[in-house]
């Protein structure tokens, strides 16, 4: 964190209040109190929220199970879930990038299984929610909450571990384009030590 | 009659498309004639559309299959829904990759970057997607 400081001070690291931040101002406000790169934060939340949605439909297509999923939600309902998992990821990428230094594997997969972790907790809180509004059965949401609750967390640690190790190969081949030399990942995951 | 929410999710999902593939055209021109420093400006606003129009794609792109459930296609209808989603999700790890070049290009002030490439090979890799979109569409 330190050297991460050093390095604005030097003008290495990464800037999150320069004019072409490029994400939204919301996303500008919330990157600057977490520490992240608020293009950055957005950018991975983006990318993860549709590779979660677009590998499963892939995958659900495949073996020919999509049609009958896709018939029991309701357009509506399709699109509210989708912005709640991109609103979530998007948070949780923040408080990831502004806990990580993005320099080594250990130190950046860690924190994503554990961010990953409250994501799927969180979006199953989201779908209980629907669940809870759609069907009016507090019994079947109370059972869903408790056997889903460790499996949500599981399954979020794991895709929050593995985007981590995608999001680390990304962030440093991008860095190797940009052609730098030096190993600067920490500049780009966070200019600032969080506060 | 199709519903008004099925209108909805077709038009943004036009929209949103006509935002990335006519964001990356500008992207494109930009890195080829202007200085570094306007092309990088340029860039790093163009990702935080690029990836609120991609995010709407996806959102929308499920919508318009749920449009076609339970009975969705299969046979060459299909192999083009596989070939158009698999392009997609290598349009969101390469679109990762160049989002993350220009964010380290932008913190090292570094005028080298590949922009002018990337953004190509975007606004194609976009174009096949769309011709794949016409396909499903109109056979």
């Amino acid at each position: 964190m330190a050297e991460a400081g050093g390095e604005a001070a030097d003008g290495e690291a990464g800037s999150v209040e320069g004019p072409d931040d490029g994400a939204t101002e919301g996303a500008a406000d919330e990157g600057r109190a977490s520490g992240a790169d608020p293009l950055l934060a957005w950018t991975l939340a983006s990318f993860h929220a549709a590779t979660l949605v677009v590998g499963p439909v892939l995958l659900l297509y495949a073996v020919d199970a999509l049609g009958s999923l896709l018939q029991g939600v309701r357009t509506v309902t399709g699109l509210g879930l989708y912005l709640a998992l991109w609103v979530l990821t998007w948070w949780t990428n923040r408080r990831w990038l502004a806990a990580t230094d993005l320099r080594g594997l250990r130190g950046t997969v860690v924190p994503g299984a554990t961010w990953g972790a409250i994501t799927g907790v969180g979006f199953l809180l989201v779908l209980l929610v629907a669940v809870g509004v759609i069907v009016r059965e507090p019994l079947l949401v109370a059972a869903l909450a408790v056997g889903g609750m460790p499996v949500s967390a599981l399954v979020g640690a794991l895709a929050g571990a593995g985007f981590a190790v995608l999001d680390l190969l990304i962030v440093e081949a991008g860095r190797r384009l940009a052609g730098g030399e030096r190993a600067e990942a920490g500049s780009v995951g966070r200019s600032e030590p969080p506060s | 009659m199709v519903p008004l929410s099925h209108l909805l999710v077709r038009w943004l999902h036009l929209l949103a498309m006509a935002v990335a593939l006519g964001g990356t055209a500008l992207a494109w021109w930009v890195s080829r004639t202007a200085d570094a420093t306007t092309a990088l400006v340029v860039a790093g606003r163009y990702e935080g559309a690029f990836w609120g129009a991609l995010g709407v794609l996806a959102m929308t792109g499920v919508g318009n299959l749920g449009a076609l459930a339970p009975a969705i296609p299969r046979g060459p209808w299909g192999a083009a829904l596989v070939a158009k989603l698999g392009l997609v999700l290598a349009v969101l790890v390469g679109s990762a990759v160049r989002t993350a070049t220009v964010v380290a290009a932008r913190d090292r002030d570094a005028a080298a970057a590949p922009l002018e490439r990337a953004y190509a090979l975007t606004a194609v890799a976009l174009v096949a997607v769309v011709g794949l979109a016409e396909v499903l569409a109109h056979g």
